[in-house]
């Protein structure tokens, strides 16, 4: 009997391919043979690095010749928190260069913790004639000059993302560089621009655009005239609102109320800085509907909290400050049945006493009114082993849960004992449970939890945590599926990181910081584990002259297959392998 | 208030405070539409700042020395503060002492701890004395010293303690000039308010 696999012409298998859009799965689609290997090179569309020093632009070029989509991160994770000092890398860059000559046809470049330049946001709008999705997430090192750029010469650009990225505002007028002939706009986030852009460009912008569904404006922009660029575009889907205050002026809140009225496909909602309480009924004729809400950035007080969320029964996702209070999760428990996503803020972190009445118990309720939740971030500063208990056996379906004591080395409350066996409820009834991030009063005990149960986690954040080695050796000898770990001020060493260095190889990164982690450990692991580039990073000079059992400030592994990078700032050294001692 | 003109320059923004006596070069000269800024002092000093609002702009004259500038910028920032910081007039009425920050903890974005701390003199309940977010950070650049490093300001009462805070941060041995560099991470203070008034 004929194979099959080799019996079916190479168009149709390219054409079944044509199907398979996750990128996991095309990784394995191109395992199954040398065949399918090729085949599936050739008419791969996407690719998604998740680590930009894994591979090297020249290998994903050559491995796939007619990419249309990149996404590709940069920094380690703690780089959000000021733990990665500056010029690290991440620069995009070389890849950018690259690929100008490589894939004219290139639609869609994603970034995350990158660093680009002016410079590449030229190249990009020049080289890519049917250019359409930039997304830049927490990047940095461009100018409002650089999108000018963008915006005057990509034709087909339909969406322009700049979720939290460092923009140096030179000019509000680069928005003005979109041409009049150019209407292809499907979504625009400027909500981390600094300065005003052009608000008579952005009114045309929006009114010309009849495809506009996200439109995510900045905190400069002023919310009397929001109405009227909703009335330009009662399409829109996603509304990202400027500072949400205004002088009190009848007209400018029944505008805004009529406005809102128009927009019957809005479904998410957010920006709302600095805002006045007395504006927020203008959105209600929009909430029933809201399935996302980010009120993040609202300092507003539980009340009106309450009675804004409580207008939105179709609630999927809220992003809110502790402001909410217990009694707020009370609420949105009995209210938002179809909540999935809860993430609550701290109004306060660098205080010393509670400012709010936030406690455990608000995300007791939540987890026990709304059976879809499944990923949750909630700062708060007390937290008991009964009440994880609870959450953990309310939803075993979560699938992401961070919790953020804001003290760190918190114990139980009421017990005054670590929250061991809280956090290992969470991950022995949470079967599915993909990514976990720490904190409070934890032992060894807790890793022994988590490596006993927690085999789909993929990425866990640890701080101030642990006892000794053994807990580092829990995590890495047990959770099968991690491939991101990240610990900071935890008492883990040499053992540990040694008789796991193979796991290493497994996962995409490993960083620890303020730990005791040797230099020596560190040279050892770089010599026997060639496909692993082990970054020690310390300021305090070279590592050479310290002693070898002097432990280093930083230090990042990861999985490469593009050898040592060749960009590192001289606070970095990459340990070598054998193979480079001469 | 007046706005300042878009087209600030790097060189213009840079802060450089050099040896009594050494001329600066390419430097305009201060205006009057220049916000003194000073980052020592009591805890409720409002650091001012310029459009755009995420820039830390320092004017200090390039041939006066450098305690006579610091004490301008001193003078003109407590007349600016006067005008808009309402609540915060009684250098002894401040909040207890602020404990150790620990570097990246909370785990809170930059982005986020900015747009907060932009709050601060917004906020209604001055009363309690401890508006939200407590920290400005800059990007300092010391001579000798290769790297850009974020710091906190708010955590250093005065001069001495900042620098003697960098010189421990850095390779360099000795601090001779302290450069405070405009950057993304500095943290505008009440624009929005100053700019309706």
């Amino acid at each position: 009997m004929p194979r099959i696999a080799y019996s079916f012409p190479e168009e149709v298998l390219e054409h079944v391919f044509s199907f398979i859009e996750s990128t996991t799965d095309r990784g394995s689609i191109s395992l199954v043979c040398k065949s399918w290997y090729e085949i599936e090179r050739w008419c791969r569309k996407r690719v998604f690095v998740g680590n930009c020093y894994a591979v090297s632009p020249a290998m994903v070029i050559k491995r796939f010749p007619k990419l249309r989509s990149i996404t590709l991160k940069g920094k380690p994770h703690f780089a959000d928190f000021n733990l990665v000092p500056e010029g690290w890398g991440g620069y995009v860059c070389p890849w950018i260069k690259a690929m100008a000559v490589a894939y004219p046809c290139l639609e869609e470049i994603k970034l995350k913790r990158m660093i680009i330049s002016d410079d590449c946001l030229d190249l990009i709008a020049k080289s890519f004639k049917n250019f359409t999705v930039l997304v830049l997430t927490s990047c940095e090192g461009f100018t409002t000059d650089g999108l000018a750029a963008i915006a005057a010469n990509c034709r087909n650009l339909r969406e322009l993302d700049l979720r939290e990225s460092e923009v140096e505002d030179i000019c509000g007028h680069w928005l003005s560089h979109f041409p009049d002939s150019y209407t292809s706009l499907v979504s625009l986030n400027i909500s981390c621009l600094a300065n005003e852009v052009n608000f008579p460009a952005l009114e045309r912008l929006v009114s010309r655009c009849p495809n506009l569904q996200t439109l995510r404006l900045n905190r400069a922009a002023p919310l009397d005239k929001l109405a009227n660029l909703l009335r330009g575009a009662p399409q829109l889907v996603e509304l990202g609102t400027g500072a949400y205050t205004s002088e009190m002026r009848p007209d400018v809140f029944s505008n805004l109320a009529a406005a809102f009225s128009g927009c019957k496909q809005m479904k998410g909602l957010s920006g709302f800085w600095d805002v006045l309480p007395s504006y927020l009924p203008a959105a209600y004729p929009v909430c029933s509907r809201l399935t996302s809400l980010n009120l993040s950035y609202a300092t507003i007080q539980s009340p009106d909290l309450i009675k804004l969320v409580g207008q939105c029964q179709s609630l999927q996702r809220l992003w809110v400050l502790d402001y909410i209070e217990d009694a707020g999760l009370d609420m949105l428990a009995a209210t938002c049945k179809d909540l999935r996503e809860l993430r609550v803020f701290p109004s306060d972190p660098f205080g010393l006493e509670l400012n709010v009445a936030l406690t455990e118990q608000g995300l007791v309720s939540v987890s026990e009114g709304c059976p879809k939740l499944h990923s949750v971030l909630y700062f708060c500063r007390q937290m008991t082993n009964a009440a994880l208990n609870i959450i953990a056996r309310n939803r075993p379906n979560m699938t992401r849960f961070r919790l953020c004591i804001i003290e760190p080395r918190t114990p139980d409350y009421l017990t005054l004992q670590p929250l061991d066996a809280g956090f290992g409820a969470i991950v022995e009834h949470c079967k599915g449970l993909q990514r976990l991030s720490l904190s409070g009063l934890l032992t060894d005990r807790v890793f022994e939890y988590i490596g006993t149960h927690a085999k789909k986690l993929e990425m866990l954040s640890v701080a101030f945590a642990g006892d000794s080695d053994l807990g580092l050796h829990h995590v890495l000898s047990g959770c099968d599926n991690l491939r991101k770990l990240e610990i900071r001020d935890c008492p883990f060493g040499d053992k540990a990181l040694l008789a796991n260095a193979a796991k290493l190889e497994t996962m995409r990164s490993l960083w620890m910081s303020s730990c005791s982690v040797s230099y020596g450990a560190c040279k050892l692991l770089g010599q026997k584990l060639p496909r692993l580039n082990v970054e020690v990073i310390d300021e305090r000079g070279p590592p050479d002259s310290r002693p070898d059992s002097s432990p280093v400030e930083k230090l990042y592994i990861y999985r490469t297959v593009s050898g040592p990078r060749l960009d590192m700032p001289g606070y970095v050294w990459t340990m070598e392998d054998d193979s480079c001692i001469s | 208030m007046d706005k300042t003109s878009s087209s600030l320059n790097f060189k213009e923004t840079e802060l450089r405070l050099g040896l009594p006596g050494c001329e600066s070069p390419d430097r305009k000269p201060v205006t009057s539409t220049d916000r003194g800024v000073s980052f020592f002092g009591n805890k409720n000093l409002n650091i001012n700042v310029c459009s755009p609002l995420n820039n830390l702009v320092a004017s200090v004259g390039a041939k006066r020395g450098f305690s006579n500038a610091i004490d301008e910028s001193v003078k003109k920032l407590h007349e600016k503060n006067k005008q808009v910081a309402g609540t915060n007039e009684d250098a002894n009425a401040h909040a207890p002492a602020a404990k150790t920050q620990i570097v990246g903890w909370p785990p809170i974005r930059s982005f986020r701890k900015n747009t907060m701390a932009s709050n601060l003199t917004k906020s209604n309940d001055e009363a309690e004395g401890k508006p939200g977010f407590e920290c400005l950070y800059v990007k300092v650049s010391m001579d000798g010293a290769p790297y850009l490093r974020k710091v906190d300001l708010k955590i250093y009462n005065n001069y001495m303690e900042l620098s003697s805070a960098l010189e421990k941060m850095m390779f360099a041995d000795s601090c001779r000039r302290l450069r405070i560099m405009k950057g993304s991470e500095a943290i505008g203070l009440a624009p929005r308010a100053m700019e309706k008034s």
